[in-house]
């Protein structure tokens, strides 16, 4: 059963921030949020933290309502959200307590994580004392301190270096692998495709393209034909007038299907124009995110 | 109500081990004997000197003349001394000269000062040559012993007051005052902190985590025992002085009001508490829903200007009070909630309140709490999460309104 979204809508005045969202995530799954900035995902996610009321709609955890009481969820907000003048131990504890943990499982676990986001120094250091990326592990270790069954995390490499954002993609990976569900919005669609299997794609508070990433791809409409570059395909294509994108090694052209890749492939044999490599591949979600919001 | 009491002990620490709090009541402590023990030790010794040159032939004990001065030192000078004298005067090095004269048969006295008069040396000093200049005049004339005892005799007043309230009016002005400081310093904490937590974004954390009306009520009452661990000090602040023998029981005064410490009784006590407690209520709720509508600290300042223009009023009713606990203004006022608290308490302490309008007015102040809790809980749960910039009073409505 999962998480079950069903026309979830908000709006703000006369503006409508999001419009009859839904969507299904079974447990252990992990969704990538999608869109351009304004394009309604921090609305959607307040609304599942309940932070926003909705306008109508349901949410759904196992079948019952999602709230605080049903489901314990892990929220990495956009924003850091620290008390900048208490001691980091002070304020975990205080957030781990209120997930209903007892003291000695909560200094374990701030332990645990301080250890592993090796920031052992910063225990007994204030908020406001710290760099923005330690802040942001801070941040890290408060929604995932009380082990949560549905984490959210709202832009999670902001911040950071690209030493902490491995570190994080690692975290990341083992909370996943564990069997956690999984709420993923970025801009960085690299981060996406190597952790969502489902996507949902946002584009004026409406999802634009929702489901499995591979069969999203599949859909999509398009392949990439990656051939070798040579002066002699790149002078055939201009003279055939076939659009393409000319890489360092490879040209690559937008493809319907295998049927139109063999057929350009044999025009080339046909006008012996020699071929050293070639292959298809799928779209990026990249390409697809621009395709589809740019 | 577990979650509660994680939320209230949270605050409660933050708030008892942050410096703004140890640092304030360490200054307050220091405030609080430096009043009194310079006020102590400028009155053993350190009174004002002033010359007293008398070439007349009345009659003057410069001793007698002393023991009705409080402020004031009288010495003997020679008139000789006359200009020396004053440019002591100008310089600082003495307060004042008198001189007394003749003038048509009466004694005259000239009071020479540097730029203020000690008034109250003139009024004892011109009552007591008076009397000599009397005293002379019934010699001189031969008048009879019997008759001139019963000329010089003073009219007797005997002051029959049905309900004295001297001794209270300092108590007042000091409660009055201590309620006033305390519910507008602690209400705008609250607000302080809420809007805080709105900027630091701490609120998207804490709302999935806990009820929103649990922190709101967590940050009242931690306030309020903030609050009222500052009186705790206060007053130990004042027993400290009491116990050092810096203030005098039966001669204490706070600006100019006399007060007599027999008239703080357990009622004043248990009635400053009570109503302490339910103006702090009452304006701490409206402090909290204005703090959940504004994203910034420097948009406080409008938002609560209202609730500071109400307590203002209050404020001042209550101090008007004291001087005419009776009058229809304050009679009114001690039963509209905004200025209830400190105006009944100031009618309680002078005798004006009884037992009846206590409990009315206690009655009247739980039903505006009730109310005002109803409205403002529903503007916080759903002003905690609004950034929009500029929050206008229908916005206040729209969120009142909604549940």
């Amino acid at each position: 059963m999962g998480l079950e979204i069903y026309q979830l809508s908000k709006s703000f005045g006369e503006t409508k921030a999001v419009k009859n969202l839904s969507f299904s995530l079974k447990k252990g799954e992990v969704l990538g949020l999608l869109g351009r900035n304004g394009a309604g995902k921090t609305t959607a996610i307040k609304m599942l933290l309940c932070l926003l009321s909705p306008d109508r709609g349901e949410m759904t955890w196992e079948g019952k309502r999602l709230d605080q009481a049903n489901v314990s969820i892990g929220y990495l907000p956009e924003e850091r959200g620290l008390y900048p003048k208490t001691k980091i131990v002070t304020q975990l504890r205080y957030f781990g307590e209120l997930e209903g943990m007892s003291r000695k499982q909560v200094d374990e676990a701030i332990d645990h994580w301080l250890e592993k986001l090796e920031i052992t120094e910063y225990k007994t250091k204030k908020a406001n004392e710290l760099s923005k990326g330690n802040q942001q592990k801070i941040q890290l270790i408060a929604t995932l301190l009380h082990d949560p069954e549905l984490i959210i995390l709202d832009e999670p490499f902001s911040g950071l270096d690209p030493v902490n954002a491995n570190l994080l993609s690692l975290i990341i990976e083992e909370q996943i692998k564990s069997g956690k569900t999984v709420i993923l919005s970025s801009h960085r669609m690299e981060q996406i495709e190597s952790f969502c299997e489902h996507i949902c794609l946002m584009k004026k508070g409406e999802a634009i393209a929702k489901g499995r990433l591979d069969q999203i791809k599949q859909d999509y409409g398009f392949r990439n034909l990656t051939i070798s570059n040579s002066e002699a395909v790149e002078a055939a294509l201009h003279d055939w007038k076939i659009p393409f994108e000319k890489g360092q090694t490879d040209i690559v052209v937008k493809v319907t299907d295998d049927k139109e890749a063999i057929q350009l492939l044999n025009r080339f044999e046909e006008c012996s124009i020699p071929i050293r490599n070639f292959r298809m591949l799928e779209p990026t979600l990249n390409e697809i995110f621009i395709e589809k919001v740019g | 109500m577990g979650k509660f009491m994680t939320v209230f002990k949270f605050h409660l620490k933050d708030g008892l081990t942050s410096k703004s709090f140890i640092f304030g009541n360490l200054i307050t402590i220091v405030i609080i004997l430096g009043i009194f023990g310079f006020s102590h030790f400028s009155s053993n010794g350190s009174k004002d000197e002033v010359a007293f040159i008398n070439p007349t032939p009345y009659k003057t004990n410069i001793d007698q003349l002393n023991k009705g001065l409080n402020s004031v030192k009288l010495f003997l000078q020679e008139e000789g001394d006359l200009a020396q004298l004053k440019k002591q005067v100008r310089d600082g090095e003495l307060d004042g000269i008198i001189e007394m004269k003749e003038k048509n048969g009466l004694p005259a006295l000239t009071y020479t000062y540097k730029s203020f008069a000690d008034q109250e040396l003139v009024a004892i000093l011109t009552q007591k040559i008076q009397q000599v200049g009397i005293h002379k005049t019934i010699a001189d004339s031969n008048v009879n012993r019997e008759v001139a005892a019963k000329l010089v005799t003073p009219v007797p007043v005997e002051n029959k007051a049905l309900k004295d309230t001297t001794g209270t009016v300092g108590i007042v002005y000091i409660f009055v005052i201590l309620m006033y400081l305390l519910i507008l310093g602690q209400g705008q904490m609250i607000a302080n902190t809420i809007t805080a937590e709105k900027a630091s974004r701490v609120m998207e954390i804490m709302i999935p985590k806990v009820k929103p009306i649990y922190m709101m009520y967590g940050k009242i009452l931690v306030q309020l025992v903030t609050g009222l661990v500052q009186i705790v000090i206060m007053l130990l602040g004042f027993l400290a002085s009491y116990s050092l023998g810096w203030i005098d029981g039966k001669q204490f005064s706070f600006f100019g009001f006399d007060i007599d410490l027999s008239n703080l009784t357990g009622i004043v006590v248990a009635s400053f508490i009570i109503y302490f407690i339910l103006g702090y209520l009452l304006y701490a709720i409206g402090y909290a829903a204005v703090g959940a509508v504004v994203s910034r600290t420097e948009d406080l300042g409008s938002v609560s200007f209202p609730i500071i223009m109400c307590i203002m009023v209050a404020f001042f009713i209550g101090i008007s009070s004291i001087f005419n606990p009776a009058s229809t203004l304050v009679v009114v006022s001690s039963y509209i909630p905004i200025t209830s608290p400190i105006v009944t308490f100031s009618r309680i302490v002078s005798g004006e309140a009884g037992y009846a309008e206590m409990g009315i007015t206690i009655v009247i102040l739980l039903a505006s709490i009730a109310i005002i809790n109803h409205l403002a809980s529903r503007i916080y749960v759903n002003g905690v999460m609004n950034y929009s910039g500029k929050v206008k009073f229908k916005d206040v409505i729209q969120m009142a309104q909604k549940r």
